[in-house]
Parts: C-alpha cells; sequence; structure tokens
C-alpha cells in the first residue's frame, strides 16, 4: 500500500508536478535530517549538506527506483552514503547506532511483526525516545501523524478524522493499522537475544 | 474480550512510549527553506528541464514523420531546434503579450517556449512569467519590452523584469541589461524597472550587482536584500534606497502566480504565501506546527494575502498575527 504511494509519488516527481515536490520533500527532508542528525553527532550544518545532497542525488534517481522498498529506506541509502563521504572527508567519527545494525535495519525497514512482551526488558529513556522517534520517521507519515496527534496532542477520534478529510470509523481502522505498524517498528529494536525473538519493552518510572 | 484487553493494553503501550519520547524535534525553518528551495532548483534543472528537449524532439520528430507521411509542405512556423526552445517555457500570461521574431509577432501564450533573439512585449493589461534552464522564474509587468539575449542574459528596454532565482546557489545567474546598468543576481529575488531614463534595480532578498553597461570598471554597486539603486542616466547619479520584502512595490509581482488550494497541506499554502509576499514564516508553537499538516480546502483565486488567511487558517484551527514581515501560525486554542 505505502509502497504503491511511494511509487505514484516518484511517477508524479518526473512529471515534473510540483504539488508531489512540496509533498515529497515535507515528507522527508525532516525524517531524513533527523537520520542525517544522529549520525554526524548533532551537527546540524552536515546534516543539512548530507541530506541536500542526498536528495539532489536520489532525484537525480528517480527512475531507478523500484518500489521494491520503502521511499524512505531508498532515500536513507543516499543520505548514508552522503554522511559517509562528509565524515571521511573532514576526518571526523561516523556515529555509530543500534539502527545501523543490518539486523535491526531490515527489521525496521520491513516492519516485522513483533513476537511477545518482555518484561524484564529494559533501556535508558533516552534510547527509548531515540528508538519511538525513529520508530515514527519510518512509519508513513500519515500513520506517524495520527499517532503523534492522538497521544502527544490528545485529539480525539473525531478532530483527527476532521484534520485528515475521513470519517470516524475509516480513522480509527487507521488508527488501528499505525498502533499496529508502530508496534511491529519498535520491537525490531527490541530484538536480541539467543532466540532473537522481538519484545516490547516496559518504560515508565522503573527505567 | 481478550481482544479488547489487547487493544487496551496496545494502546497504552503505544500511549506510554510516545508520552516519553515527546513530539519529534522538527529542522529549524531556515534550514527547511534552504534545502528545499536548493532541492528543488535542482529538480527542475535536472529531472524536469532536461527530460523536456528529449520529449519535444521526440513530438518534432513524430511531427515530422507525419509532414512526409501526408506530403503537406507546410513549414512549422519557428521551426529550430527544439531542443533550445524547451528551455525556456512560458509559464503563464495575462492581456495582450506579444513575441516577435523574424518570422512575424504573434500572441503569447503558456507553454510557448522562447530562445534567444525572441523580443517579447506585454500590453498595458500585459503579464507574463517565463522560466529559464538555470531554473531562474522572470515576471514581466504591464508595458514591458525585451529581448531574450540568452538563456541567462536578458535585454530590458522598457517596463520591469522581476527575477526569482529560488534562492539556489549554483553560481548560475541571470544578467538585466540595460542601457543604464546591468543587473546580475546572486542568488536572490529582485526587480529591474526602466522608466524614460530612470533605472531602478530592487532587492528583495540575496545580493544584486549593477555594473556600468560601457565600462565594467567604471561603475559597481552592490544592493543586499531591502536595498534598492537607482541610477539617472541625464545626471549620472546613482543613489541608493530601502525597500523592504513585503513592500506594496512587490504587488504586480504576485498578480499571475496562485497557489492551487484544495488538498494541499496548510503548510504548503502558508510557505508558498510566505515566499510570494516577502514574510518570514513563524509558528507560535509546535501544536500550531502540527496543525499546518492538515489537509486545507477551498479557492483562494481572486481574494487577497490577508483575505486568504482569513479563509484558511481557521479551518485548520489556526489563527495568525503579521507584525511587519513577519506572520505568526498559532493555534486557536
Amino acid at each position: 500500500m505505502q509502497i504503491k504511494a511511494d511509487r505514484k509519488l516518484v511517477d508524479r516527481l518526473i512529471q515534473g508536478d510540483t504539488r508531489a515536490f512540496d509533498a515529497f520533500f515535507h515528507s522527508y527532508f525532516p525524517r531524513l535530517y533527523r537520520f542525517a542528525l544522529g549520525r554526524v553527532g548533532g551537527d546540524g550544518d552536515t546534516a543539512e549538506e548530507a541530506v541536500q545532497s542526498a536528495l539532489c542525488k536520489a532525484l537525480d534517481k528517480l527512475g531507478t527506483y523500484r518500489a521494491e522498498a520503502p521511499l524512505f529506506t531508498w532515500l536513507c541509502t543516499f543520505c548514508r552514503h552522503e554522511i559517509y563521504a562528509l565524515t571521511k572527508r573532514s576526518g571526523r567519527e561516523q556515529v555509530a547506532l543500534r539502527e545501523d545494525d543490518p539486523e535491526i535495519r531490515s527489521a525496521l525497514e520491513s516492519l516485522f511483526v513483533a513476537a511477545d512482551y518482555d518484561p524484564e526488558l529494559s533501556v535508558s529513556r533516552s534510547e527509548v525516545r531515540r528508538w519511538v522517534q525513529t520508530t515514527l520517521d519510518h512509519l508513513p507519515s500519515l500513520y506517524s501523524n495520527l499517532l503523534e496527534w492522538k497521544y502527544l496532542q490528545g485529539l480525539s477520534v473525531k478532530e483527527i478524522a476532521a484534520r485528515i478529510d475521513r470519517g470516524p470509523k475509516a480513522t480509527e481502522s487507521l488508527l488501528t493499522r499505525s498502533r499496529q505498524a508502530f508496534r511491529d517498528g519498535f520491537s525490531a529494536f527490541m530484538q536480541g537475544g539467543a532466540d532473537g525473538k522481538a519484545s516490547w519493552v516496559r518504560v515508565g518510572t522503573d527505567l | 474480550m481478550n481482544q479488547d484487553t489487547d487493544r487496551r493494553r496496545d494502546d497504552d503501550l503505544v500511549a506510554e512510549l510516545m508520552q516519553l519520547a515527546g513530539p519529534r524535534a522538527q529542522p529549524p525553518t531556515d534550514r527547511t527553506e534552504r534545502v528545499k528551495a536548493n532541492v528543488k532548483a535542482h529538480w527542475q534543472r535536472h529531472v524536469i528541464v532536461e527530460r523536456r528537449p528529449l520529449q519535444n524532439k521526440f513530438l518534432w520528430l513524430t511531427g515530422l514523420a507525419a509532414v512526409l507521411v501526408i506530403t503537406i509542405g507546410v513549414l512549422r512556423p519557428w521551426s529550430g531546434s527544439d531542443v533550445d526552445v524547451a528551455l525556456a517555457p512560458v509559464v503563464s500570461v495575462a492581456g495582450a503579450v506579444f513575441i516577435h521574431r523574424d518570422s512575424g509577432a504573434v500572441m503569447a501564450r503558456g507553454g510557448d517556449r522562447l530562445r534567444p533573439g525572441d523580443r517579447v512585449e506585454t500590453g498595458d493589461d500585459g503579464l507574463m512569467i517565463f522560466t529559464v534552464a538555470s531554473g531562474h522564474e522572470l515576471r514581466l509587468d504591464h508595458g514591458t519590452h525585451l529581448t531574450l539575449l540568452d538563456y541567462d542574459r536578458i535585454a530590458l528596454d522598457r517596463g520591469a523584469v522581476y527575477v526569482d532565482s529560488h534562492r539556489f546557489d549554483s553560481g548560475e545567474s541571470v544578467s538585466v541589461v540595460t542601457p543604464f546598468g546591468i543587473a546580475r543576481d546572486i542568488g536572490t529575488r529582485f526587480e529591474v524597472r526602466l522608466a524614460g531614463q530612470t533605472l531602478e534595480v530592487a532587492v528583495r532578498d540575496g545580493e544584486v550587482q549593477l555594473s556600468d553597461p560601457n565600462d565594467a570598471t567604471k561603475g559597481r554597486w552592490t544592493a543586499s536584500a531591502g536595498e534598492g539603486i537607482r541610477r539617472l542616466a541625464m545626471t549620472q547619479q546613482t543613489e541608493t534606497f530601502a525597500v523592504s520584502s513585503w513592500d506594496e512595490r512587490w504587488g504586480w509581482t504576485r498578480t499571475l502566480v496562485q497557489f492551487e488550494l484544495e488538498g494541499a497541506l496548510a503548510i504548503e499554502y502558508l510557505q508558498w504565501l510566505s515566499h510570494e509576499q516577502g514574510w518570514t514564516l513563524s509558528f507560535e508553537d509546535e501544536r500550531a506546527r502540527s496543525l499546518a499538516q492538515s489537509v486545507a480546502h477551498g479557492d483562494t483565486t481572486g481574494y487577497s494575502a490577508l483575505e486568504t488567511l482569513e479563509m484558511v487558517l481557521p479551518t485548520v484551527e489556526l489563527g495568525y498575527r503579521l507584525d511587519g514581515g513577519r506572520l505568526m501560525v498559532s493555534s486557536v486554542h
């Protein structure tokens, strides 16, 4: 579904549709910027340079996008190369993040269904914060927006429905799918251990 | 029952995680605008413009084949290289605008393509917008006469031209040649107006260099955002004046441009409007920024900028205040 929408967006970009460019930019720039920022030690100038360069190169190669992976994943590949080149040129170290682990990356990209909840697993609050935000960035924009509106801004389903111009029932269903996708994505971070099972993390005051 | 319990647990866990993490940090507005302008210009140049020559060449060949098959010996008016003419497309026209070529004059229409040597005249009610390969957009005011010398160089005989580089800092620029000075942009938006013996160059953002047309070493002036340069041919005097990015002077440049609101995000509309009005867009808080991601509806054609703000923002629970050139958007609750 998301990949189909991505394919359509790419086609419109190739055709020169300005509205598509605006949608593309506003959907992907903030996510790629956050993606880059974490990997260049919080240096905004380097992150900006990396993302701008990555977006330009990706636009040049739009014709090669085969819609086998979500567009965000495809764009992240360009961004990774740019970050690598920039950090190498400046002689700095690239920050290694847990989500760069190939297994987690793969799980995030495909958002595999998670396994059981493991109350014993605990991680630091800042790690969880970053993982939650990274998971949101990997979700379709609509899903992450819905989750932020509902859980951070406390909007009712009716209010969200009005905002996205859908009926309450369709909105509720979208919220369910958003939660599921979030849960699956977040679980990717929790994967580990000998059996490689995914699990939910317990968060709260005990962290 | 179990399903309900699972759903509630899921809901609680998501809520807990989301609240722990808080809202995602947004990139600073200046970075966003800068990168957008640069990436958009790149897209326009490399994805759109470079595709067009092939498409047009193909169309031209198809047309040629048809002509051969039906053996009608009609020459295409304005025959020439379609690869070249694809690079300065006319985006929009209103009123009487003529394009003069060796083969004669024709009324300009959206979709026409200009090429070096073309002379354009806008009538008293005429306005036109065209773009060149570098991504610069050129808007012509009423009563303007100019010649496209090359894709990055125009000669202005009278009237006014407004150049918007979309802040693409590739190093490419557009020069406007007049009898009293040559204006060249350095990634900016500016207007060159020639009225009788007076030349005015007003800079909306970025920087413009003005040089003497006969001897660049004799005179060279630079104007930055918020400044203008006036040259009086009779006295050879040069003076500067102040002009804000939201000054009424820029009003005519907005006449032909419009935003298709229906189905767009409110943020897209706000960014477009701020760019066209010369305003700096700010959000009072994260809630306002988030609300601006809502889908907007309606048609703003024919309304002033302030009228459209009054119409559009309440529909997405936003309000605004305008302080000089700063548009501050806030949530209404």
